[in-house]
């Protein structure tokens, strides 16, 4: 079966990551004892702000999806709600996995519930749990998709919030290092490493929302054939 | 094992895990399109074509 | 002309993976008995429930006396008509009464009568103070027959019936009883939709309405609407409150104990087994610990939802306009007392005002507790969805709280 164009994002994706992980290891500049508690967990750094990236994404195309369900009754928006919702849930799973290890070795604690930034992603990590596990026990249908569309609708809500309440509320969690418009706001090399995880990840988020959009494609039309042959052999 | 271990294991476990979901998902999306495939070829000719 | 009681326009309403009802209009004129009739799966109970402002719907309007109740963008408004419901399901708790249950479904009307004389009607005035879990499955669904017929015998004003398969169940004197009540009523001036596949009470209806394909109508006794009578003695009564009712079961069935007390009980007792430690705590951490057992009494939710679930309890209240039941004020106490315990066993005293912020905690969080848990009202299965995952987002205020106190 020749490959598709999801497929290919998937594996482009893959790879991308595997090489920025490979980069970050063996050949991103070390941080400084100054600065950093602990240099070789900030190496993390490579993975941990990809994977919120992508996270970000996926979300957003949770919310665009649980959107068009509930405003236009889109099949196709809804497949997306469902991609979004799957691929929130691995991106952020990483993301806060990742951030917990990080924290542990730096900060000396894995979460602090006072930063908004954190406890507003974990919310939406918990969201995407909440999504995927609630639709799975529930036939397909009209009630289902009404009730999870309306959790992702509310829950995005959390999501500009969660970006801006690093810029406002500067607690534990560090700002941003890129796209604040300082001069020099971080290493070349390391943005390099950084840039390529960046698009690695989106390359496999995208995979996955393509892929995962198929997957119920599918599904559904699975569904369609199998009740007309119902009818049939009545 | 100290810290650079630990993030070489970690990462190893990354890579190893979206590898895996990654295969999981290929795999899912290949299998439900050769499982359409054949039921729609028991379809009667006028449902397979409005679709 | 006066306006119709129910004024269904086009709607198209769709369940699970199917479209039920598609352009469907229908409309029940004050002195009419329409019964609704169709095989099994055609949308007969779909089309009630949606009269009965139940389901939404995609397109069209369902009016009640000239007001808009039901819209497709999903906005609902409370009927100008008092509205009679039952529904397949029975629609009481099992902790009810059947007194109770009646005299719910009369509140809805704003007004209560003499109930022995329905109840002899039904041969159930030796069950008036039984639990409706203590009655048979026919004398159940004679108690939700009665439910959806008295709100109409109480009303001032026309008032809108909608039955679901009234004679399933109902023994031949039942029937024949129905029957002339049901004649009563539309003689009264009030409007009935029924659905039925019951010969006899097709007879007993003036129109008849088919849902097959092309619904249609398929007769019309047509007549002069008759003017209102009320056809019995009434006394005004307020609309039962929801909190109210909650309160009553919960006290009579212990839930406020299993549900919310024993998820207090257990955590002020892994404090206690913590021991003193209160010397080692910074005053945040102290006022942490105590303030838990009064947080884990409100992350356990409202057990009035799933009592609710059974017999569809929440859609019937719905329908006819009663709010649905809740605990009220029961939280409030219970995280006060148990704060004050927690306080007690951890700093060696109990600050009203510690008490107080306990209690406080208690009822907001068990109330939010309470919207999330019917989110999933409308699921297939709502029990099978863990809506307790979501409840970390209370965490989250309860933590920036104890910071800030602290």
């Amino acid at each position: 079966m020749k490959p598709r164009l999801g497929e290919w994002l998937l594996l482009t994706g893959f790879l991308g990551i595997t090489s920025t992980l490979l980069l970050a290891f063996l050949w991103a500049p070390s941080v400084s004892l100054d600065a950093f508690e602990s240099p070789a967990a900030q190496r993390l750094f490579y993975w941990h702000v990809p994977s919120a990236w992508a996270a970000f994404i996926a979300f957003g195309a949770l919310f665009l999806g649980s959107a068009g369900w509930m405003f236009k009754r889109s099949e196709r928006m809804w497949r997306l709600h469902v991609a979004g919702s799957e691929a929130g849930l691995a991106t952020g799973l990483m993301t806060v996995w990742s951030g917990c290890v990080w924290g542990a070795a730096e900060w000396g604690t894995p979460w602090d519930w006072s930063d908004v930034r954190l406890n507003t992603f974990g919310l939406l990590t918990l969201l995407a749990v909440y999504l995927v596990l609630g639709r799975n026990s529930q036939p397909d249908g009209i009630e289902t998709r009404d009730t999870f569309a309306g959790f992702g609708l509310y829950g995005f809500v959390l999501v500009p919030f969660t970006y801006i309440a690093t810029r406002i509320w500067a607690i534990r969690h560090p700002g941003p290092v890129v796209g604040t418009g300082d001069e020099g706001s971080i290493n070349g090399d390391m943005g390099l490493v950084l840039f390529l995880g960046a698009l690695s990840f989106t390359a496999l988020i995208m995979g996955h929302i393509l892929t995962s959009m198929r997957i119920t494609k599918c599904e559904q039309r699975i569904f369609q054939v199998q009740q007309v042959l119902d009818k049939e052999v009545l | 094992m100290d810290g650079m271990t630990y993030l070489a294991v970690g990462y190893f476990g990354m890579v190893v895990g979206i590898g895996l979901w990654t295969y999981t998902v290929v795999i899912r999306s290949r299998r439900l399109s050769e499982r359409l495939d054949s039921i729609e070829a028991a379809l009667p000719s006028e449902d397979a074509k409005e679709h | 002309m006066a306006n119709p009681l129910l004024d269904v326009d086009s709607i198209t309403v769709r369940r699970g993976m199917s479209t039920v009802l598609d352009n469907l209009s229908i409309h029940v004129e004050r002195g009419e008995t329409v019964a609704l009739l169709g095989r099994n799966g055609s949308g007969k109970s779909t089309l009630l429930e949606a009269c009965a402002r139940l389901l939404p719907i995609e397109s069209g309007s369902i009016h009640h006396d000239k007001v808009s109740v039901v819209r497709p963008d999903g906005a609902r408004s409370v009927s100008p008509v008092v509205v009679g419901v039952t529904l397949q399901k029975n629609g009481a708790m099992g902790s009810e009464t059947v007194q109770e249950h009646l005299e719910s479904a009369m509140s809805a009307a704003g007004a209560t009568t003499d109930l022995l004389p329905f109840l002899e009607g039904f041969n159930l005035s030796h069950r008036r103070s039984d639990a409706m879990a203590q009655l048979s499955q026919g004398q159940a669904r004679k108690v939700a027959v009665l439910a959806g017929l008295l709100p109409a015998f109480v009303a001032s004003t026309p008032a809108l019936v909608l039955l679901d398969e009234p004679s399933t169940g109902l023994d031949t004197n039942a029937r024949a009883q129905l029957i002339e009540w049901m004649e009563q009523l539309r003689s009264s001036g009030h409007g009935l939709l029924v659905s039925t596949h019951d010969q006899e009470v097709l007879d007993a209806c003036t129109d008849a309405f088919e849902i097959q394909g092309d619904s249609k109508r398929l007769e019309t006794d047509s007549t002069t609407p008759p003017n209102h009578t009320k056809m019995v003695s009434t006394t005004p009564c307020k609309k039962e409150q929801g909190g109210t009712f909650g309160v009553r079961h919960q006290l009579r069935t212990q839930a406020w104990l299993t549900h919310n007390g024993v998820a207090g009980l257990l955590t002020l007792g892994l404090l206690v087994v913590l021991g003193d430690v209160n010397a080692a705590l910074s005053s945040t951490q102290s006022l942490g610990l105590v303030l838990a057992p009064a947080m884990a009494i409100g992350l356990s939710g409202e057990a009035m939802v799933n009592l609710g679930r059974e017999e569809r309890t929440h859609d019937w209240r719905r329908a006819v306009g009663l709010s649905t039941p809740h605990s009220s004020m029961l939280p409030l106490l219970l995280g006060s007392i148990f704060t004050a315990m927690a306080s007690q066993a951890i700093v060696g005293e109990a600050p009203i005002n510690h008490v107080m912020l306990g209690g406080l905690l208690s009822i907001g969080v068990a109330h939010s507790m309470r919207y999330l848990q019917h989110s999933v009202d409308r699921l297939a299965r709502p029990n099978a969805v863990f809506v307790g995952l979501l409840t970390p987002v209370m965490l989250l205020p309860y933590a920036l709280l104890i910071d800030w106190l602290g």
